[in-house]
């Protein structure tokens, strides 16, 4: 075996060291500001067990370094231990919370900064518009998105359940267009009527996105943007390499579509095309049941629906009921395999709001 | 018989990966278990001392039979259970890995252990997985789709010329491996991502 012998660029480490907030807690405060930025990592991952945060999130961590008498005399009065699971629950809004030498946590009544907001013997984190930093003394570092379409990268709620987490996904992300790659998909992002021309690889990015970093499977296969294999029909394959269980999920959109320079209506799709979708994956599944007898595999059909009534070319405005016609109505499926077959999931209709 | 030591790397990783991310699936362990293992080599261990190998699965991943055994004595023993799609430690599996830390043979591979633990502070299961995907070794192997020892003579000489050249860049030369992994996984990432992007 021959691995080609590459040598580390000096640029990109730097740039990683210099990234690295461990590494500027240790360069600033030494050993005690390691210790004190793993406190508040550690916070901050148990913490997204139990909620959750979003766009509008703004929220402020921060352990001081050293000692603190007026910290402990307003704490009394002022803040609440927080007992994970019980003080903070469902989705986060505004909080400052301070992290104690001991590892306890506290919550600042009324606060959405730190109390030692002008002080630099502390590590501070924040996360304002799902921008997040650490300030390590007097050194600001702005955390690199690694996980595109995580509001945070620490505060992060990992699902067991696929379903419930394509559910979230449809409630946090899809609903209101709040990802960055689900935007691109529309002709107008703040018009919300139609989607640009070929919007489906944008739809699969997005959800293949936040399916990454909400769910814990070893192997995300995405179809790429030029279907260049029709032997590989499905959009989104979950993989867990040491188990056998797999997921599979095609996703279709229904509504219309519009040429790039808005010209003309490129696809009007409806009920119909969902249906299509469901037999296609149920043909994929019994095609992978025929090559892979013993893997565990569940299909689901994610269908966007950015359907409004009555709309037209002409159409600059839409009222509320064109807006919300299709937001309840459900798409009737003929045949119905999520009752007959036991690896179909209930088909899930992300309605996406103008 | 079950590695001593891979049974109490499965002890730690899994209270670990308990605690900080409720769980942990079988690769997730591996993949600890093998950032364990390339830690101890950082620190000036030769790679015999780990005890047990790695090799890696056609799709890129590190495996370690002796590892895999020693989770499944874990299970069976009730030291780790099934929770859903996760395992996670016991009551049991916890007072064990209290009785174990205690033991000489293992209070060094403690500071390995944790060393590759708490990057789980700073990266989700799956960003370290993609991070070691770009590692030269490992992506080779994957493009290949072979399987093949992970701790071959070529790949740990090539492994001990770039932890020598970390060790020039890093600002920190103290005992805490976390500091030297995060750099190495935050660098694979970027190099990795920008390599892609350009393909």
């Amino acid at each position: 075996m021959s691995i080609a012998t590459r040598k580390i660029d000096t640029d990109v480490m730097h740039r990683a060291l210099a990234n690295q907030p461990l590494i500027k807690a240790q360069e600033v405060f030494g050993e005690e500001g390691v210790t004190r930025l793993k406190q508040l990592l550690n916070f901050l991952r148990i913490q997204g067990q139990f909620c959750r945060v979003n766009r509008k999130t703004q929220l402020t961590v921060f352990a001081p370094i050293g000692i603190h008498s007026e910290l402990d005399e307003k704490r009394l009065v002022q803040a609440e231990r927080i007992l994970n699971g019980k003080t903070i629950n469902g989705v986060l809004d505004l909080a400052a919370i301070e992290i104690r030498p001991d590892g306890t946590a506290f919550l600042w009544k009324g606060n959405v900064n730190s109390p030692l907001q002008n002080q630099t013997d502390a590590i501070v984190y924040s996360l304002v518009q799902e921008v997040e930093e650490f300030r390590i003394g007097e050194q600001c570092l702005t955390v690199d998105k690694f996980l595109p379409g995580a509001p945070s990268q620490f505060l992060l709620h990992h699902f067991d359940d696929l379903r419930e987490a394509l559910l979230d996904y449809g409630h946090s992300l899809a609903r209101h267009s709040t990802c960055p790659t689900l935007r691109e998909a529309w002709q107008d992002p703040d018009r919300r009527f139609w989607f640009g021309p070929g919007p489906e690889h944008r739809l699969r990015t997005s959800l293949s996105h936040y399916l990454r970093c909400c769910m814990r499977f070893d192997d995300y296969w995405v179809r790429p943007e030029q279907n260049i294999d029709e032997s590989h029909p499905i959009d989104i394959k979950l993989t867990a390499q040491m188990s056998t269980r797999e997921a599979l999920i095609e996703i279709k959109w229904i509504g219309k579509s519009r040429s790039g320079d808005g010209a003309r209506f490129t696809a009007n799709y409806g009920e119909s095309r969902a249906n299509k979708g469901a037999e296609q994956l149920a043909n994929y599944l019994d095609n992978h049941k025929r090559n892979s007898p013993a893997s565990d595999t569940l299909g689901y059909l994610v269908v966007f629906d950015c359907r409004r009534h009555g709309v037209k070319a002409s159409t600059k405005s839409l009222t509320a009921k064109q807006q919300c016609h299709f937001a309840t109505r459900e798409i009737t499926y003929n045949p119905d395999y999520h009752s007959t077959r036991s690896d179909f999931e209930k088909p899930i209709r992300l309605f996406l709001e103008a | 018989m079950t590695s001593p030591q891979a049974y109490f790397d499965s002890l730690l990783l899994g209270s670990r990966l308990t605690q900080t991310v409720r769980g942990f699936s079988r690769s997730e362990l591996h993949l600890l278990a093998y950032a364990s293992c390339l830690l101890s080599l950082y620190g000036g261990k030769p790679v015999s001392d780990w005890e047990y190998e790695f090799s890696s699965t056609p799709s890129g991943l590190p495996f370690s039979k002796n590892l895999d055994d020693a989770l499944d004595y874990c299970i069976r023993i009730g030291d780790i259970t099934d929770h859903g799609e996760l395992l996670q430690i016991t009551s049991d599996g916890q007072t064990n890995l209290g009785i174990w830390k205690e033991h000489t043979i293992n209070q060094e591979r403690l500071a390995y252990l944790n060393g590759a633990a708490d990057c789980l502070l700073l990266f989700t299961p799956s960003v370290i997985r993609e991070a070691f995907a770009y590692e030269p070794a490992l992506a080779f192997i994957k493009r290949h789709a072979q399987t093949a020892w992970l701790f071959s003579d070529p790949i740990v000489d090539r492994l001990h010329d770039t932890f020598g050249e970390i060790r020039e860049l890093l600002p920190y030369q103290g005992s805490d491996l976390s500091l030297p992994l995060s750099a190495w996984l935050e660098y694979l990432l970027t190099i990795g991502r920008t390599h892609e992007h350009s393909n």
